[in-house]
């Protein structure tokens, strides 16, 4: 291969767009699945945020409703009033096993102010009588209406409503409390979207030994030593990778914000965070969500390597067309010229060029030829060449006397 | 003309230059030509394909070249340069 011919010229060129074309398409693929990755992600803890705000809001009309139920119950009424722990554990006990299948697993009276003591829990009978002195419990004594949020308790961190309980004087005779715990909600959550979900709570919110007891009532391990920062309250994953973080809470945007995409084995995943407030408003854990994006990105891969095969393929052919048509047109009658340039001056006088189209090329094949027959007319002058010319030209002369006498006989 | 089956004893023959007054001369460049058409004979190469190489590329005609042709030494280097460079042969 001649390096400096035309036809390697525009193949490398040729082979430079190729190169130029795959490379572009890969880089334009990897950019797209970064930004669809990255709005992917965004999507999904935003979507997350929604849905847990929108489980949260259900969840609390849920409780609302049951309370409304209980307020209006004279028998359990008249047993909280009467302060007969016995009686009110028999009334309520039953429907405390109902409710727990609906998720709502923490239900508690308290007696009221001054003291405001944990009058009776469901979830855990044999412990009452301590006091709570939460924010939720000074904020319904303050505005003696139903106050809701997520707050920490001995039994966990949960979504809950506390609301003053009437006797049947119209007279707050107590406070009843319904909390469904937060971890439950990723569960709910995974179910309807099929991401993974954890929940994170930051130790300076928790107390070593509220979590040790609240472990102890949900018997699950205590896991307080597992991070420095934070506690894993629940996930829906065996996975630890999703629980990954060594930011700030405090210091998260309220929308939440993309951690990073990551791969595990053959899956890869995108993975955020979004905080999680208590009724106080302080930022008191966050919860992560993980999003496989496999899917996503075996389709984009699949397009990125269809678009490949295509450009390549296409410059293949394009290529294969510009060439022969290149050979056809140009370098076959160069050649051409060549050759019988070459055999003109080596001696071959009657070789003529014969002119195929009008185009470019022609326009040249015609020149030269015209050349031709003026070199070879300034030949047939030359002295030294007088007698090889006459020498082809007789077998010319001979062919034409040849017809002529021919033509004579006849 | 070239490649019609000129024998080693013409060519010895014909390799002595026009003699003048007794002196006969030997041409190099007709030299030159007679052994580059023997080598494209020997090869049996297509004479006037190689022969108008070997002219395009020594700027001079072999046809042009006879006994009686003068020896022009730039003439004569050229057409050793392009021997060696067509059929690799050094005269």
């Amino acid at each position: 291969m001649k390096w400096n011919s035309i036809r390697t010229k525009v193949l490398a060129t040729l082979i430079g767009c190729l190169v130029l074309g795959v490379g572009g398409i890969l880089a334009l693929m990897r950019y797209s699945f970064e930004r669809n990755s990255q709005v992917l992600a965004v999507e999904s803890v935003t979507g997350a945020q929604k849905l847990f705000s929108i489980l949260e809001t259900r969840e609390i009309s849920k409780m609302t409703a049951v309370s409304e139920t209980l307020l209006v119950n004279p028998q359990v009424r008249d047993a909280f009033a009467a302060k007969d722990r016995g009686r009110l554990l028999q009334l309520t006990a039953p429907l405390y096993v109902s409710l727990k299948k609906e998720g709502i697993t923490n239900w508690m009276f308290h007696t009221p102010e001054p003291d405001m003591t944990v009058f009776l829990r469901l979830h855990n009978p044999g412990k009452f009588g301590d006091h709570l002195n939460r924010f939720m419990d000074k904020e319904v004594v303050r505005t003696n209406a139903m106050v809701t949020g997520n707050e920490l308790a001995k039994a966990g961190f949960a979504v809950r409503i506390l609301r003053p309980f009437p006797d049947a004087q119209s007279g707050v005779t107590g406070y009843i409390e319904l909390g469904e715990e937060l971890g439950q909600f990723i569960h709910t959550m995974k179910s309807q979207t099929g991401n993974d979900y954890g929940l994170l709570l930051s130790k300076k919110f928790v107390d070593r030994q509220f979590w040790a007891d609240s472990s102890a009532v949900w018997k699950r391990r205590d896991n307080w030593g597992d991070n420095p920062n934070f506690v894993v309250a629940d996930k829906t994953t065996d996975s630890d990778s999703i629980i990954r973080f060594d930011g700030d809470l405090s210091a998260m945007p309220a929308e939440g914000k993309v951690l990073e995409r990551f791969q595990e084995g053959d899956s890869v995943f995108v993975r955020g965070i979004f905080p999680i407030h208590d009724a106080a408003g302080n930022t008191v854990g966050g919860m992560f969500v993980v999003r496989d994006i496999s899917s996503f990105y075996l389709a984009m891969w699949r397009t990125q390597n269809v678009l490949v095969i295509l450009t390549v393929l296409a410059l293949a052919m394009g290529t294969t067309l510009v060439l022969t048509l290149l050979t056809r047109l140009v370098f076959r009658r160069l050649e051409h010229i060549i050759t019988v340039a070459i055999r003109v001056v080596g001696g071959d006088y009657q070789l003529k060029i014969e002119v195929s189209s009008d185009d470019e090329v022609g326009q040249f094949e015609h020149l030269f030829e015209q050349f031709r027959q003026v070199f070879v007319d300034v030949l047939a002058h030359v002295p030294e060449l007088q007698e090889k010319h006459d020498e082809d030209a007789q077998p010319a002369e001979a062919a034409a006397g040849g017809r002529s006498e021919a033509a004579g006989a006849s | 003309m070239e490649g019609r089956g000129t024998t080693s004893s013409s060519i010895r023959l014909s390799r002595v230059n026009a003699c003048h007054g007794g002196v006969c001369l030997v041409s190099q460049l007709n030299d030159l030509k007679l052994r580059i058409e023997e080598k494209i004979k020997a090869d049996g190469l297509d004479a006037t394909a190689v022969k108008g190489q070997i002219g395009l590329h020594a700027g001079k005609l072999l046809a042009f070249i006879t006994p009686s042709t003068p020896d022009d030494p730039a003439v004569v280097a050229k057409l050793k340069q392009a021997a060696r460079e067509i059929l690799n042969i050094n005269l």
